[in-house]
């Protein structure tokens, strides 16, 4: 199993939300970033608003696999990506109705109920969960449309290894350097311009710490 | 029909009645979107003479085709109304966000009529449109408004547009602000104050369609590759604020009210400095892959706690033109003007007028009730942009406008006002930048860079800018005919140097965003069009040719110092551009088009209101 997932680079990302627009034009032929597999979140960091890219981890556990009542979101055991079973008629797994379980059971904010995705007649709702599924049938260039598109290069295709290796690197001192520097003046521009994370991840972080 | 919406809304804030218009593809292609859409509504929605602050103004908000799509820098809107600083067309863009949710929610333009009773907010959620109460926002910044309107919308993705306290208070030159950018010029937010409304939020979740996706996801990968070349890398790395030490260095560095070119805490004002000392991030708007939008933020004592975006234009007024050499101070300045809603430029231009008047004792110190304002006081300067925006002592004669504080007080003092047509000149020394000179004097909404790029051909080196000639007509025409078309698709004008043909380019994603088959000379056109259409408006106000002017000191005083000395635009060589400027354009020699050539454009139903021959 690979594990992959797409990982954005905060001190690159400058928050256009091309990686959402790009997205969307791929899976559902149309500009919307409500439908995007990938969300791009305006976080108030100390002095400043950093944004950040979220896209489907790919969990090693995933939560989200585990609590869909219906089976109907299983990882992938050559891949390692999480994919939501769409196809009903026949099949009992599969995922129809807006429970949004594993919304609320995402840390990340990285599922997203699709009105409308998938029309199956014999039920009022056509709500389905999509996940990022990094688009084997999309690449360009080997690379999923996002992380092509991505004018600043903050996006990549990356696994939990070579993460873990880039954070070594890390210069600690000059990070510890710019957080203390800047956490003085962290509270009037919190209380100005302080747009919390996504609501979502919010919400469904309190859910998963109360259970 | 695709790239389009097709429907713009009418809202009535005095009757609360909403209605929708469908539009026409002929519409879409005649006008384009963007300015083109907001010029012509203006026109058709509006009657002659009009006081700009009266309800009867209308207030018009709209999108370009490219707003929402994959295309780099399409994310804008333009807003138009008659000016209250002008008193002719008042157009502005603004980026970011709030454009690409508007068109989401399903509309290409909103038109708002008359005025509601009290202060009002406008909410649209898709399709479903009303006006709440906003009480509670009266006095509130438009930071704040964003803040305290999501909270009460309960959707973290809601965009707003919102006007701050100097838009409340009627302020000529208040803007609209939303997602930290500003579409600041021609005193918007003022027209949107006057009708008791604070501010428009929206929340969209329609599907934008265009009619070529592959192939138009194809191109735009190009040009966002291109964006990340050399043609931008000025605003990428160190932003527009790069412009100071580089016009320091060629004599048009605007200093002390446009006194002199150079300044001597140029390196002070920097981008060089701030980036090193103040810059936490750099940003962009939607769907840009420049991003040069550089936030600041000052830890240390006494500006602790100041944080905001910068740019050239903000820099300049509130820096070199007031006599400021003092980073910290330039950066309180600004963020005091985006918390009241005030435009930099106008604040800083119209406070630069008032020092050099102090400055020649035309304003004693009881006018300025005990405040010091000589050159660089940079106390003064923080005590004044709010007392402009609530109207208080000092404040209530600045708050008119350079033009109109001038007039009001005489003794001479219109010779260094540095408007044109009451607009403020932003930062660039036309006295040694000829071609610009003609470009801004004749600009629909006055003094401007981004309706007249002739200081392109200027800086660039592709004509001697110390020179005045028949040519600068021509070239003076080109840039505004193209500028229209930029602000029409509506596109981010950092990107025009990415292109070689720019009217071949941009038809081909024009086309592959609408499946319209323009050609590039409809392009070209299209601009010409919009451009007539504007000085039709202006014409229908009451505009003659000596509205189209130069400030008195670009046209007397010589530039006493740097790379520029001894040049200014003498009014021989002005009449001579004017006089081949009107020319290029086919109007007659007082600037009236004439009825063929507006014929010509498919102007026709406009002849008749300006009754020209």
């Amino acid at each position: 199993m690979k594990n992959e997932y797409i990982v954005c680079n905060p001190e690159k990302c400058v928050g256009c939300e091309i990686c959402e627009i790009i997205c969307s034009a791929i899976k559902e032929n149309g500009f919307n970033p409500v439908y995007s597999r990938i969300h791009t979140a305006h976080i108030p960091i100390y002095s400043s608003i950093s944004s950040l890219s979220v896209a489907c981890l790919h969990c090693e556990e995933p939560a989200c696999v585990r609590v869909c009542p219906r089976h109907a979101l299983t990882k992938d055991e050559k891949t390692g990506v999480v994919v939501v079973n769409t196809e009903f008629e026949g099949d009992p797994n599969g995922c129809n109705v807006p429970c949004a379980w594993c919304v609320v059971a995402c840390e990340f904010g990285a599922i997203l109920l699709h009105p409308g995705y998938k029309k199956i007649p014999a039920y009022t709702s056509t709500t389905v969960a999509v996940v990022c599924d990094l688009c084997p049938e999309n690449r360009y260039d080997g690379d999923p449309p996002c992380v092509k598109f991505c004018p600043k290069g903050a996006l990549s295709v990356s696994t939990l290894e070579k993460e873990a290796k880039q954070l070594n690197k890390m210069d600690s001192k000059k990070i510890f350097a710019q957080l203390t520097n800047s956490r003085k003046n962290s509270k009037t521009l919190f209380e100005r311009i302080g747009r919390t994370p996504l609501s979502i991840t919010e919400k469904s972080n309190k859910a998963l710490r109360e259970t | 029909m695709f790239g389009y919406m097709g429907t713009i809304l009418h809202i009535n804030l005095k009757t609360q009645k909403i209605t929708e218009k469908q539009i026409r593809p002929e519409f879409c292609k005649t006008y384009i979107g963007g300015t083109g859409f907001a010029t012509r509504l203006l026109y058709e929605h509006s009657e002659a003479r009009l006081d700009p602050l009266s309800p009867d103004n209308p207030l018009i908000f709209s999108l370009g085709p490219f707003a929402g799509t994959s295309i780099a820098v399409g994310d804008k809107y333009a807003v138009a109304a008659k000016s209250p600083l002008t008193g002719f067309i008042g157009d502005s863009l603004g980026g970011s966000f709030w454009s690409r949710e508007l068109k989401k929610a399903g509309y290409d333009a909103l038109v708002i009529h008359k005025k509601a009773k009290q202060p009002t907010y406008l909410y649209i959620d898709d399709g479903s449109v009303q006006l709440r109460d906003a009480k509670i926002l009266s006095g509130k910044s438009s930071w704040e408004t964003e803040e305290i309107l999501r909270e009460e919308l309960g959707d973290e993705q809601t965009k707003i547009a919102s006007i701050g306290i100097a838009g409340e208070k009627l302020i000529p030159f208040a803007n609209i602000s939303n997602d930290m950018r500003t579409a600041g010029r021609t005193g918007m937010g003022a027209v949107m104050g006057s009708k008791n409304l604070k501010a428009i939020a929206i929340r969209g979740t329609k599907t934008i369609e265009v009619a070529n996706l592959e192939k138009l996801l194809e191109k735009s990968l190009l040009l966002y590759e291109s964006a990340q070349g050399p043609a931008t890398e000025k605003y990428r790395i160190l932003g527009t604020t790069a412009n100071v030490l580089v016009f320091n260095a060629i004599g048009n560095l605007p200093t002390k009210n446009f006194q002199q070119t150079t300044f001597r805490g140029a390196e002070q004002i920097s981008a060089e400095l701030i980036m090193e000392k103040y810059v936490t991030n750099i940003v962009g708007c939607s769907s840009c892959p420049i991003a040069c939008d550089h936030n600041v933020a000052i830890t240390a004592r006494p500006y602790a706690g100041t944080a905001t975006s910068i740019d050239y234009e903000s820099i300049f007024a509130l820096g070199s033109n007031v006599g400021v050499d003092d980073a910290k101070s330039v950066i309180k300045a600004i963020e005091l003007c985006d918390i009241y809603g005030l435009d930099t430029i106008s604040t800083g231009v119209v406070i630069s007028w008032a020092m050099e008047c102090y400055e020649r004792e035309l304003i004693s110190k009881n006018e300025t009730e005990g405040l010091d304002l000589t050159f660089g006081n940079t106390k003064t300067i923080h005590k004044l942009i709010p007392m402009i925006a609530r109207k208080e002592g000092l404040g209530r004669l600045l708050s008119l406008g350079t033009k109109k504080a001038s007039e009001k007080i005489g003794k001479g003092s219109d010779h260094f006002a540095m408007h044109i047509k009451g607009l403020e000149l932003p930062g660039y020394d036309i006295r040694g930048l000829k071609t610009a000179a003609l470009g801004w004097a004749v600009a629909a909404r006055g003094a401007c860079h981004n309706r007249s790029g002739a200081y392109d051909y200027d800086i660039g080196g592709k004509v001697d800018r110390f020179k005045a000639d028949q040519s600068r007509g021509k070239l003076a025409m080109e840039s505004e005919d193209q500028e229209a078309i930029f602000d029409s698709l509506i596109w981010c004008k950092f990107i025009r140097r990415c292109f070689e043909d720019f009217h071949r380019e941009a038809s081909t994603f024009y086309n592959l965003v609408t499946g319209f088959d323009i050609k590039p000379h409809d392009l070209k056109r299209t601009g010409e069009r919009i451009v007539n259409l504007k000085k039709v408006y202006n014409i229908r106000e009451g505009w003659t040719r000596s509205d189209d002017h130069l400030p008195p000191r670009v046209m007397k005083d010589p530039i006493p110092d740097g790379f520029g000395k001894g040049s200014k635009v003498s009014s021989e060589e002005f009449n001579l551009m004017l006089t081949s400027y009107y020319k290029a354009r086919g109007w007659t020699k007082y600037g009236l088009p004439r009825k063929a050539k507006l014929v010509e454009l498919g102007l026709e139903d406009t002849v008749k209101g300006i009754g020209v021959a």
